[in-house]
């Protein structure tokens, strides 16, 4: 069947484009190899469909190679483009503990703090109450559609959370959505099922759900232990200046921290502040780490 | 065989490997233009493939190489994209071209009339002397 040659002539393909891209980031293999199979794709619709036609659409389009090496010059162009000039000047505070002060990525990272506790909670929401009882509903067949709408939307919310994770701790994450492959010759239903069964076998979306229920625990942890944590050191660090100037405009308003304890409270909250900066950048690239693992997934069929 | 400095294979692989630096060198700042006036032009949003296809029959480049080059424009908001579903193929890219990509299309062209202008009068002597040699 020549529909079966071309799939396994395209697979190939992608395999070599694979091959050539290899030890480059995880998401950027995966946005080469949608573009390629959505070319390579397009092309024999339009053409004949056959199998000289698609050596042809090859020649044309570029080899494995020649791809690599374009999507790979191109991204240092593109890092430059969102993450501009890393300064090669010597850092402002030379101390590595104080450093972190002036640290960018940090202050991204404990904006993720904040953020990831309310979508953490609102995931796991999602898996427990809607995935759930979808997955046990699916035994009564009623309950199956519900369950596939549920899949689907793990690609939405891994294509988002990928989105979030690369704006604030600077992991690359992919940009397009994972490739369906649709046989124009096998009709809407058929191909409705195996784009389902790509789904049900494809790995990526029970690591989502699994990525979902951890994000609440670890949205949390971050939240209460970081940023909290630095929140409190700016008022523990504030409230000896702050406190006595409000009680003496208002005297109603209690002194939590009364002047006398600057020598105290200022260096205390600042020290803390500090760590909860580093703890925030450390916790940004133990997310970051995470997430590809269980959010991108380059070895689906 | 014995190849010597003015060996014709030897100058023919070197005039060729300078053709290619040359070529890429023009396209990678070309591609960029004609990509962004392409989309300008569309009155309907359009995806991947479909630009390739306008670029055919000029262009000696591999089709491959566009792709990168929308991503990056992408990146850079200068064009919008939005993945659309259809029924008888893959979900497609669609890709449109933004406000910013208008502005920054109108300077390039700008620039692009100012450097053709100035590179064919540079060359148009050259090219008379070489007709003038033969």
């Amino acid at each position: 069947m020549e529909n079966n040659n071309i799939n396994f002539r395209v697979d190939q393909y992608l395999e070599e484009l694979k091959h050539a891209l290899q030890g480059q980031d995880r998401a950027l293999i995966q946005d080469a190899l949608f573009d390629a199979e959505d070319h390579l794709r397009a092309a024999l619709a339009d053409g004949d469909n056959s199998l000289g036609s698609l050596l042809e659409i090859i020649q044309k389009y570029g080899t494995p190679i020649e791809i690599a090496q374009l999507y790979c010059e191109m991204e240092s162009t593109v890092q430059h483009a969102l993450h501009g000039n890393r300064p090669s000047t010597q850092p402002i505070i030379k101390n590595r503990f104080f450093a972190i002060l002036t640290n960018g990525d940090a202050y991204r990272a404990l904006l993720y703090t904040l953020l990831a506790a309310p979508l953490g909670i609102a995931y796991f929401a999602w898996v427990v109450l809607f995935g759930l009882p979808s997955l046990t509903a699916s035994l009564l067949i009623i309950g199956i559609p519900l369950f596939l709408v549920f899949l689907k939307s793990m690609q939405l919310f891994s294509l988002f959370e990928g989105r979030l994770i690369e704006m604030l701790l600077g992991q690359r994450m992919p940009r397009r959505p994972l490739y369906q492959r649709k046989d124009p010759s096998q009709g809407m239903w058929n191909n409705w099922i195996s784009s389902i069964k790509d789904m049900l076998k494809n790995r990526r979306s029970y690591t989502t759900a699994l990525y979902m229920v951890l994000q609440a625990g670890l949205g949390l942890t971050y939240f209460i232990t970081i940023f909290v944590g630095a929140f409190m050191s700016v008022v523990v660090f504030l409230s000896p200046m702050v406190d006595p100037i409000a009680h003496a405009i208002d005297p109603s308003q209690t002194i939590d921290i009364n002047w006398y304890w600057f020598q105290l409270a200022m260096p205390g909250g600042f020290l803390s502040f500090i760590i909860c900066l580093h703890l925030a950048k450390f916790a940004g690239s133990f997310q970051a780490k995470l997430a590809p693992y269980l959010l991108v997934n380059i070895d689906d069929s | 065989m014995n190849l010597e400095p003015n060996d014709p294979s030897v100058e023919t692989e070197a005039v060729e490997q300078q053709v290619k630096k040359f070529r890429k060198e023009l396209s990678s700042g070309t591609v960029a233009l004609m990509l962004l006036s392409i989309l300008a032009k569309a009155k309907t949003p359009l995806y991947g493939y479909q630009i390739t296809k306008l670029f055919e029959q000029s262009s000696s480049d591999k089709q491959g190489a566009l792709y990168p080059v929308l991503r990056n424009l992408s990146t850079k908001g200068l064009l919008e994209s939005e993945v659309v579903p259809s029924e008888n193929g893959p979900p497609r890219k669609y890709f449109t071209i933004s406000t910013l990509g208008r502005a920054v299309l109108k300077e390039w062209l700008e620039i692009w009339h100012q450097t053709h202008a100035f590179v064919n009068q540079t060359i148009a002597d050259n090219s008379k002397g070489e007709d003038n040699g033969k």
